[in-house]
């Protein structure tokens, strides 16, 4: 036994999406070898070695069985066998309305006898639903342990699957989706998501020929499985002109060789083609479908410019010192900036009354805002500036509180710095708040509500009217007060990077990627050389002058008629 | 079949955006009986390709903890012609007490994230307040003003006449997955 040449049996996938009932299975079943003589065989007198010769047992005998047995089967054909026949044809054996079907089926049968010794199991058989938590590993027909009984019912099938064609959105049910009292067998199929599949099982049946079937005599030929998504596993694969696989029985130690084969009828070619053609005329028609209703031109910048959008929101402002606070922000944008006209680049929140998480003082603004910008330089610097980044927009912010008195506090200044990376950034500005010089504007803040605002919005940041190179803001007395928290999501666009989309550096050098100081560069150098040229020429023509000049003299009268 | 899927896919392009996400909960409110209404909203040129728009949660109540949990799966495909109008997500947060009755506890609003990959998103919310009296006739009895149309507050141009206080926050979970955004030279 050992040493003998086991074919590689383990399970096959495969895919198709054609229907399932279009499967048919060839099994060819052969005994190939018997450990005790047969019927037929006593021409050549076997003796065994004491010379008596043993008579057969007698009992029930079976009806003489052939040594090749042939069947084609198709998905999910019940075949019966002897032993299902006769456990059938009772009708106390009968319990619900499968067995009454399978009853009635068993006694049209009857008529003539069975003795085929291949036979199916269903989805709905019993055994269907045994085999996957009972199936023994080894073959010694163990038993199963209590951890295999256990895992076997927790993924029960549902018994025929879920339908096979799924739909396309979940479905909410209309009824109660809560089972107030479930039943044991309930709450087992419910408790995993059951695989939709269907199983069948073909079987044979080998018991020896002198006494009755028994369920032990049955064995697997092969196991198949089907998914809702079109994927077969045939357990153990086909035999496509491989060695034929064998089983050795158990108790009988007979040997029986048989193949599997796949008989399904092939689509013809021109209908494969058909079939191929339709599918691609579908999904066209689909996709002019879906493109016609977006609309085929996707928005473009204009040349040479970068689009900066930003959608964001603001989140929140704590640890101020009065309540009911609002927040008032608008867009700075340097040189070179600009944006369209209906953009709206100034915000007034709602005012907003703070509640105490943690110990602070917090209110939720939750504002979303969002506006685009373009960024273009405006004319290609000669050469003698350097070339500078482009300074990226500020978010200057106010916030200032209004009281039941009508009384009005500027809480505090601050700004955000657009950022210039594109993606999901959330930021945090501390804020401070000018105060005066005596003790009276603190007094008139607190009984009347006036403070001392800024004149220029910009001081804030960068004051618009700085030109030097040396900022102080030394002199100014302010106090801190809270915190303001936004969040930014910024988006770049421009044309030149769908022209240098190969190069997969993200975003690098923002004037790489903008490409206009490469262009100015290649042009300014083709100037530089022109002028070069030029200054060259120009020299050229003018030594040339000289020349003539200095070899020149006056002409004489008499020169020139020679 | 699988040629034709790539025939098609280079054919014509368009840009995609998935949504894919959950409305993992809520907290920080004053009571707990939640559930919370959601939708998105996004502007002319952007079409849903699958998914639903708008949905609405289980009411949780946390026994122990103090955030209630909706898990409410979010998953919307659109397909898109501009970047204006980015899809944003509106909240309304509702309390159901014992007697059945809903009162709204927040509104919240936030833009969905524009870069792939996952977000953790926390959106603050706020309620709209009344005077002094109604809002000792809401601690009583409950109810509290509304928004008239909901939608006013997308453009924002209205809000500095409301009058709010902050609630709690509303926790998200969103991945996002764009499609073919890099050819029309946009960086995200």
């Amino acid at each position: 036994m050992a040493g003998y040449f086991e074919p590689d049996c383990g399970t096959a996938y495969y895919r198709s999406n054609d229907p399932i009932k279009n499967l048919k299975i060839k099994v060819t079943l052969r005994r190939v070898s018997a450990s005790f003589a047969d019927d037929t065989q006593d021409q050549a007198a076997t003796s065994t070695e004491s010379g008596v010769e043993l008579a057969t047992f007698g009992g029930r005998k079976k009806e003489k069985r052939d040594d090749v047995e042939e069947c084609i089967i198709g998905w999910q054909q019940k075949i019966f066998c002897q032993r299902e026949i006769e456990y059938y044809s009772q009708p106390e054996n009968c319990q619900n309305v499968l067995d009454r079907k399978y009853n009635q089926d068993v006694t049209t049968l009857l008529k003539k006898r069975q003795n085929n010794m291949i036979f199916t199991y269903v989805d709905h058989d019993d055994f269907s639903h045994q085999q996957e938590g009972f199936s023994s590993m080894t073959n010694h027909l163990e038993g199963p342990s209590p951890l295999a009984a256990k895992m076997a019912q927790v993924r029960c099938r549902r018994i025929g699957g879920r339908q096979l064609r799924e739909k396309d959105q979940g479905s909410i049910p209309k009824t109660l989706i809560i089972d107030e009292e479930p039943t044991e067998d309930s709450r087992q199929r419910s408790h995993l998501e059951a695989p939709p599949i269907q199983v069948m099982y073909i079987m044979a049946d080998l018991s020896p020929a002198d006494r009755p079937a028994e369920e032990y005599d049955e064995y697997v030929l092969c196991a198949l499985k089907v998914d809702a998504n079109g994927v077969l596993c045939v357990r153990p694969d086909f035999t496509c002109g491989r060695k034929p696989y064998s089983i050795e029985t158990f108790w009988t130690r007979e040997g029986f060789d048989y193949t599997i084969e796949n008989v399904s009828k092939d689509m013809n070619r021109q209908e494969q083609d058909k079939e191929l053609k339709m599918y691609r005329e579908m999904y066209s028609r689909h996709n002019d479908f879906v493109h016609s209703c977006v609309g085929s031109e996707f928005e473009l910048p204009p040349e040479d410019t970068l689009r900066y959008v930003v959608c964001g929101e603001i989140l929140s402002a704590q640890d101020f010192e009065k309540d009911n606070l609002y927040i008032h922000m608008f867009t700075d944008l340097p040189k070179n900036w600009s944006a369209d006209r209906n953009q709206q680049l100034s915000w007034i929140t709602q005012s907003c009354a703070v509640k105490t998480v943690d110990e602070t003082e917090i209110a939720y603004f939750s504002y979303p805002f969002h506006f685009e910008l373009m960024y273009k330089k405006s004319q290609y610097s000669s050469g003698d500036e350097e070339p500078e980044l482009p300074q990226f927009p500020r978010l200057m912010v106010e916030v200032a509180a209004f009281d039941s008195w009508s009384r009005h506090y500027t809480e505090g200044y601050t700004y955000f710095q657009l950022p210039a990376k594109p993606g999901l950034h959330t930021e945090k500005a501390h804020c401070w708040r000018p105060v005066g010089n005596s003790v009276f504007d603190n007094l008139r803040r607190f009984f009347t509500g006036g403070t001392p605002e800024i004149e220029d919005p910009t001081y804030i940041a960068v004051p618009s009217t700085f030109d030097g190179t040396y900022l102080s803001k030394f002199g100014f007395r302010t106090q801190s007060t809270g915190t303001v928290t936004a969040r930014f999501n910024v988006m770049l666009q421009s044309r030149t990077f769908m022209e240098t989309k190969a190069n997969k550096r993200s975003l690098g050098s923002l004037l790489e990627s903008l490409g206009i100081t490469a262009m100015q560069a290649n042009i300014t150098s083709v100037l530089e050389a022109f002028k070069r040229a030029r200054m060259k020429m120009v020299q050229a023509r003018e030594a040339a002058t000289q020349e003539l000049l200095r070899e020149a003299r006056p002409i004489y009268k008499g020169e020139l008629d020679d | 079949m699988k040629q034709c899927f790539n025939l098609i896919s280079q054919l014509v392009k368009m840009a995609e955006v998935h949504v894919i996400g959950q409305i993992v909960g809520a907290s920080g409110f004053p009571d707990h009986s939640l559930f919370c209404k959601w939708g998105i909203h996004s502007g002319g040129g952007w079409k849903i390709l699958s998914g639903l728009r708008e949905g609405q949660t289980q009411v949780d109540n946390p026994q122990s903890q103090d955030a209630a949990y909706f898990a409410h799966p979010i998953d919307i495909h659109f397909a898109t012609k501009g970047i204006q109008g980015w899809p944003r997500m509106h909240f309304q947060v509702w309390h159901q007490d014992a007697f059945g009755r809903n009162e709204l506890y927040g509104y919240g609003f936030v833009h969905l994230p524009t870069s792939p990959g996952q977000h953790e998103i926390d959106c603050p919310t706020w309620r709209p307040t009344g005077t002094f009296m109604e809002s000792v006739s809401q601690f009583f009895l409950g109810g509290g003003p509304h928004l008239k149309n909901p939608d006013l507050i997308y453009s924002g141009a209205d809000r500095y006449k409301l009058q709010t206080i902050a609630m709690g926050k509303i926790h998200l979970r969103i991945g996002i997955i764009l499609r073919n955004f890099d050819k029309f030279g946009i960086e995200c």
